[in-house]
This record gives structure tokens, C-alpha cells and sequence, in this order.
């Protein structure tokens, strides 16, 4: 009876429940529609005009201090909404999103190699019609060259990107060594071989029997490759084959089988790490389990954020005997509008703000990413983040683009695929034919 | 009159009697249809699309891409283990705890614990466990004074490491099936099959598994299907890698599609798996009916 009463009083508790949750769904339903009549109203003048940004993560410090300020600058007219997806998710959903002709986000990341291939798909709009000429020009050529397609131009660079060698201060100090950092310069730079001896001699002292799980040397984005193909680049071998449909001929040449062999070798030995993913790294820097980083200019901002500042940096090394060979990664995330978008006044906007205006500034300065604009490399920028210099020279100077190609996820795909592959002790020709073959089946697609 | 308007209702009724399970099926059928069939005939035609025209292309240049040949070998030598070993094994665990003994059920639980967690959270957590630097697998191993292991980084350890991890999360599962089947199985049988003199092997093959045969068909079937499209362990653990030791044709897919924007060639890899699964389900059907036949 008891029991009776027991399963009674839960079901009806239960009934209750799923009236209340009916009763939040029916709310939720009428703050929807509100929300979409005032959007669609925004749009044709009246309320204010919602709009929707999908980003990556690895931006959204820089990204969100920008919305904020264009959320306080348009107050009332445009309010823009921003995602940050996971950097390992952001391409696959704006695959599935765009490939469904989704009008979710208004103005989406798009990593500047992926433009062309984005803009082949169908899924970013011109913006021609709201950028001008003149406009287009205050970016750097190199950024103008990567959001153009055809003559039209589809991607607004946020910023560009450029690498620094960084050291961790303590560990240097802990293991006795001690490097004339202020005689590194960019014709006078520290070889690979170099670090690898530093790097040999500091786990000598710092983990001799290999328990504490110090490394050497590591890069920020290990096994992708804008940063993995710089040791490749340094050595003279190219990205990819000048029509950029074939990668037959650049990767199986001497500079890359010596660079993959310099890299396994060095993984073998313990100086670069085994098994940890590109996004771990930046802690296991942070966190002094690594001696030397090459990583972007954004990365002080995150060790600020983190009170880190056993930290220092130098110029990316060199080869020994490609001293004038010395390659650095460049490009960056660009924003373009979703051809679908039915609020691409208001999506202009923004991407003017973000990208030309005070919010690239605003983006700037959180971000630590390397300028786009010319008018933003200042001599206050360079006081400010002295790293900017070495940036702004390599950007000039030794910066080579990524390969230029329409199908760069399947580029993408198979070199980082290649990268890890060696990484784990894989046979270099095996993984170096492996990947030709791939790509060029990839590539046919787009012949 | 009213004879007339009674043979009426009564037609009426029986009319609504033999329409009532037709009609009791639609939500099912409008749902298979809506998330089985349609999507399958979709993906089909997509795959004969390009630029918004019927073409042949997509499959031309897949049956000429050395990637799709190396991806259906590895889906096949992958489940050619799989398949038998799950099933023997969960045949046996289904054995063991089918056994009256005091606290069986722990047993039970403990094998069937396994299932209750997620795909992708067990992936990870054997993902860790494997670490070539800090896992417990080598940890083991090095303490055993063994050399350190890829795991799931080594090309010649990835699958069969993969493979262990699934026998080891679905095994429960199937166990569950099996053991459903063996407790409804008559006891006085084996009681009869013991005072003829079987022993416990003839007892086994010649009276356990004819009788859990339509039991032990749904295990095949369901297992076959769930491990040809296995794909959480590729995503997660090993990305297809290393040197495409582990890049299943579920993983092509997954690549095709939602990594290269490809649809068309996603699609001809679905159409060529689905008729895969369904060639070996028809055969797994007949061999297992024609025993029944005989």
C-alpha cells in the first residue's frame, strides 16, 4: 500500500515536472520568435540587428575584446553574437553547416589557405560591394593576396602571424646554461643544430634518467603543418608544386627527406616530444616541462593571462649551411560573410570594424597577433611588445605563405597526417609516398 | 432493415480490425522511412552528382585512389578478426555467467560495465591509458623491463590495439544477448543429455548452440553491422593513422565529407560500405537458415 502511495506520489510529481518544462519550452518558444522578429526587424531598419559569428577559439581572446567594443559602439543598432569553436572542431562545422546552406552565423573564421577553397565551395560572399579599393589596400600585400580569389576580394584578415623561438628562462638557469640571446640577430641567428646541443646538454642536468618528462625542443602547433613544413622550408623545399595541384617533386627531395630525418632522429633521442597534441603543448611550456618553443606572437598574451614569465624569446634558428635559407610561417584567420546571410548590411559593418577599423586595433592588442594593417606596425606597437619587431622583419623578410591551393584541408590532411606519422617512428619514404599518393588521387578532384 | 445496418457495423469493424496493425506500423515506417530509407537513397544519389550533374566520375576516380583500396582492406582484415573474436568471446563470458553460483551477478555487472560507457569517452580514457609517455600500458611495460610501445602511434599496433578496445567495450553487450538466449533454454534438455552420457563439449555443440541458434543470429548480424561501421576509436585516438594503418572506410567517409566538403565521394563510400554490410548480413542470414533448414 505504502509502495502504492510511493509510485503515486512520484508519478504525479513527475506529471508536474513535465508541465512545468512544457509550460519553460512554451516561454522559451515566444523569447525565440521575439528574438528572430527583432533581428528580422533590425535588418529592415527599426530594432536592433542581431548577427551571429562563428570563431575559432585560438582567437577569442583578441576576437572577443573586439566584439565587446563593437557591442559598445553599435549599442542599439547591431549587436553581434560570437561562437568560439574548438580550433580541432571549427573546420568540420563550418563544413556541415555551410555545405547545409545554414544561415546560423552571419560572418564566420576562415583560416586564410582555406579562402580559395571555401570561396571554390560557394560559401563566402565577395565584399567588394562594402570594402573599396582604397580599403582593400590598407591591409599588407601579403594578407591582400590570401583573402583575394579571382580578382574578388572574400576574406578580411584579422591579422597576420609570425614566429618566435621562446625559452624558458628558469630551466636555462637551472641547468647552467647561459646563451648571449642579444647577439642573435636576424643575420646572426641560433642554428637547429645549436639548440639541439643546448637542449642535450640542460636534460643532462635537468632529467638525466628521463622521469621527469622534460623535452628540449617542441613546436606550439607539433604535427601541423604551418609550423612543422618551417624545418622543410628552411632546408629550400617548397610547400607544394607552383599550380598547386601536385606535391610530387617538392616533398620528395632532399630538403624534406632532411628535414623529416632531423626531426625523427631528434623525437628518437628525446629532445622534441612523443605523444602530446598541439594542444597541450603551450601548458607543458607554461607548466617548464619544455626548454626551448617555437610558437606564434600571440602567445605572450596567453602567458600574461597565466601570470607565466619564465619566459624569453629569440629569432626562429636556421639550418647550419642555410644561414640565408631561413623560412617563418605566416597568414592568419580571416573573416568572411556567409553567402546565405540575410543580414549582410549589418555583417559588412562589423567586418569593416573588426578588420580596418578601432576594432583591429581593439583585436591588436589583446591578441598579440602580428598587425595586417600597415598603418598598425607603430614604433608605440614595437615599445609596447618588443616581439613585434622581430615579427615585423620576419613578415618582410623571411615569412613564406602556406600552400596556395584549393584543396588545402586535403593538403592539410596528409602533411600533418606525414608529420605524425615520422613523429612516431614511421619509415620517412613510406610516409613521404603514402602522402603523394593521397593527394594526388586528392587533388584530381580538382583538375 | 436493422439486420442490414448490423451486418454494416460489422463489416465496418472488421474492415478497421484488419487495417488496425497496418495503421499501428505507420509512426514506424514514417520514421524508418524519414531516417533510414530516405537518407540512403539521398547519399546514393549523391554520389553520382557533381556540379549538379548525373555523372560516373566520383566512383571513376575512386576505384582508381590507392587511399579507398587501402581503407576497405583494413575495414575487412579489421573485422575478419573482430567479428569471430567478439563473438567467441562473449559466447564464453555468456558460458561463465550462466553458471548458479553464490554472487554471480557481480560478475555479470562487471562484464556488462564496460557497455554503460560512452564510445568516445572510453576512446580517450584508453587514449591515455596508451601514452607512449605517461600511460599505464607502458608503465606496465617498462616495469616489466620491456621496451616502451607505440600502442595506438605504431602502424603495425594501432588496429589490433583498436580492436582490443572494442572487444573489450562490446563484449558485454553481446554477452547480455547470449545469456538471454541460454536462460531460455529448458534445463530438464541438458538433464536428459547427461543421463545419455554427453559429456561437456557434445552437450555444448550438439544441444546448446542449436538451441540459442536464432539468438546467436541476431549476435552476428548486430555485431557484424556495429563493427563495419565502427569509427568513434579512428576519430578520436588515431585520426586514421599512423600511415593509414587504421583508416577504415568509415573514417574515408568521415574525411570526404566533413573535412574536404566532398559529398559526392562521402556519398560513394557510404553506397559501397552499405552494400558491404549487406552482402555479409544475407550471407550470415542463409548460412545460419540453411542449418535451420537441415
Amino acid at each position: 500500500m505504502k509502495l502504492r502511495r510511493l509510485l503515486s506520489g512520484l508519478l504525479m510529481a513527475a506529471m508536474c515536472m513535465s508541465l512545468t518544462a512544457c509550460g519553460n519550452e512554451a516561454e522559451v518558444a515566444e523569447d525565440t520568435d521575439s528574438e528572430v522578429s527583432e533581428e528580422s526587424a533590425g535588418e529592415e531598419g527599426g530594432g536592433e540587428t542581431v548577427i551571429h559569428l562563428m570563431m575559432s577559439n585560438s582567437q577569442e581572446i583578441g576576437v572577443s575584446a573586439a566584439v565587446e567594443a563593437f557591442n559598445e559602439a553599435y549599442a542599439g543598432e547591431i549587436r553581434c553574437e560570437a561562437d568560439y569553436i574548438s580550433f580541432n572542431d571549427v573546420f568540420e562545422t563550418l563544413e556541415v553547416l555551410m555545405s547545409n546552406q545554414s544561415t546560423e552565423y552571419d560572418i564566420f573564421a576562415a583560416d586564410g589557405p582555406n579562402v580559395s577553397a571555401y570561396v571554390n565551395r560557394g560559401y563566402l560572399q565577395p565584399l567588394n560591394e562594402w570594402i573599396s579599393d582604397d580599403e582593400i589596400a590598407m591591409f599588407t600585400d601579403s594578407m591582400i593576396t590570401e583573402g583575394t580569389v579571382d580578382g574578388q576580394f572574400y576574406g578580411a584578415p584579422m591579422g597576420d602571424s609570425s614566429l618566435v623561438m621562446y625559452y624558458n628562462t628558469k630551466l636555462l638557469e637551472e641547468a647552467g646554461i647561459e646563451i648571449d640571446f642579444d647577439a642573435v640577430t636576424p643575420d646572426n641567428r641560433l642554428t637547429w643544430e645549436e639548440l639541439v646541443g643546448y637542449a642535450e646538454q640542460a636534460l643532462s642536468v635537468l632529467d638525466p634518467d628521463g622521469n621527469n618528462g622534460i623535452y628540449g625542443i617542441e613546436f606550439q602547433q607539433v604535427g601541423r603543418v604551418y609550423q612543422m613544413n618551417v624545418l622543410a622550408n628552411s632546408l629550400g623545399g617548397a610547400q607544394i608544386s607552383e599550380n598547386g595541384l601536385s606535391v610530387d617533386g617538392v616533398i620528395n627531395t632532399d630538403p624534406w627527406y632532411e628535414a623529416l630525418e632531423f626531426y625523427q632522429t631528434n623525437v628518437e633521442n628525446g629532445i622534441f616530444t612523443r605523444g602530446i597534441g598541439a594542444t597541450d603543448t603551450s601548458n607543458y611550456f607554461q607548466s617548464g616541462k619544455i626548454l626551448f618553443y617555437l610558437g606564434t606572437t600571440a602567445l605572450p598574451a596567453t602567458f600574461e593571462k597565466n601570470g607565466f614569465v619564465d619566459y624569453g624569446y629569440t629569432y626562429v634558428p636556421c639550418f647550419e649551411g642555410h644561414e640565408s635559407d631561413v623560412r617563418t610561417s605566416c597568414g592568419s584567420w580571416t573573416i568572411g560573410m556567409n553567402v546565405y546571410s540575410e543580414k549582410q548590411e549589418a555583417a559588412a559593418e562589423f567586418i569593416k570594424y573588426l578588420t580596418l577599423y578601432d576594432g583591429a586595433d581593439v583585436y591588436i592588442d589583446a591578441s598579440g597577433m602580428v598587425p595586417a594593417l600597415s598603418r598598425q606596425f607603430t614604433d608605440e606597437l614595437k615599445a609596447e611588445k618588443p616581439f613585434m619587431e622581430m615579427a615585423e622583419y620576419e613578415a618582410l623578410n623571411t615569412s613564406l605563405v602556406r600552400a596556395v591551393t584549393p584543396a588545402y584541408n586535403e593538403y592539410n590532411t596528409a602533411m600533418d597526417a606525414m608529420w605524425d606519422n615520422v613523429r612516431n617512428g614511421a619509415d620517412i619514404k613510406e610516409s613521404v609516398d603514402n602522402c603523394i599518393a593521397e593527394l594526388t588521387t586528392a587533388f584530381k578532384e580538382y583538375e | 432493415m436493422a439486420m442490414k445496418s448490423n451486418s454494416k457495423k460489422l463489416n465496418g469493424s472488421s474492415a478497421l480490425r484488419r487495417m488496425a496493425p497496418y495503421l499501428m506500423l505507420v509512426p514506424a515506417l514514417v520514421v524508418i522511412f524519414i531516417f533510414k530509407l530516405f537518407p540512403m537513397v539521398s547519399v546514393i544519389g549523391e554520389s553520382f552528382m557533381r556540379d549538379g550533374e548525373f555523372t560516373f566520375r566520383t566512383y571513376e576516380i575512386l576505384f582508381g585512389d590507392r587511399t579507398f583500396w587501402q581503407a576497405l582492406w583494413t575495414t575487412l582484415k579489421m573485422n575478419l578478426v573482430m567479428i569471430p573474436l567478439q563473438i567467441v568471446l562473449s559466447f564464453i563470458l555468456a558460458l561463465l555467467v550462466n553458471n548458479v553460483i553464490k554472487g554471480i551477478g557481480i560478475f555479470r555487472s562487471i562484464y556488462y560495465l564496460p557497455v554503460t560507457m560512452a564510445i568516445s569517452v572510453a576512446a580517450i580514457t584508453w587514449d591515455l591509458m596508451a601514452n607512449y609517455n605517461s600511460g599505464v600500458f607502458n608503465s606496465i611495460i617498462s616495469f616489466l623491463g620491456f621496451e616502451k610501445q607505440g600502442l595506438f602511434t605504431d602502424a603495425g599496433q594501432a588496429l589490433w590495439f583498436i580492436v582490443i578496445m572494442a572487444t573489450w567495450k562490446g563484449c558485454g553487450m553481446w554477452m547480455m544477448y547470449i545469456l538471454a538466449g541460454l536462460k531460455g533454454v529448458d534445463t530438464s534438455i541438458y538433464e536428459s543429455a547427461k543421463l545419455d552420457g554427453a559429456g561437456y563439449f557434445r552437450t555444448l555443440f550438439s544441444i546448446t548452440l542449436p538451441l540459442i541458434k536464432r539468438t546467436m543470429l541476431f549476435v552476428v548480424v548486430a555485431n557484424t553491422s556495429a563493427n563495419m561501421l565502427l569509427f568513434a576509436p579512428m576519430k578520436l585516438i588515431t585520426e586514421g593513422g599512423p600511415q593509414n594503418s587504421t583508416n577504415v572506410l568509415m573514417y574515408e567517409i568521415y574525411k570526404s565529407a566533413f573535412r574536404n566538403g566532398n559529398a559526392s565521394r562521402a556519398g560513394a563510400i557510404t553506397s559501397i560500405l552499405l552494400l558491404i554490410v549487406l552482402a555479409v548480413v544475407v550471407i550470415q542470414f542463409r548460412m545460419l537458415n540453411e542449418k535451420d533448414n537441415d
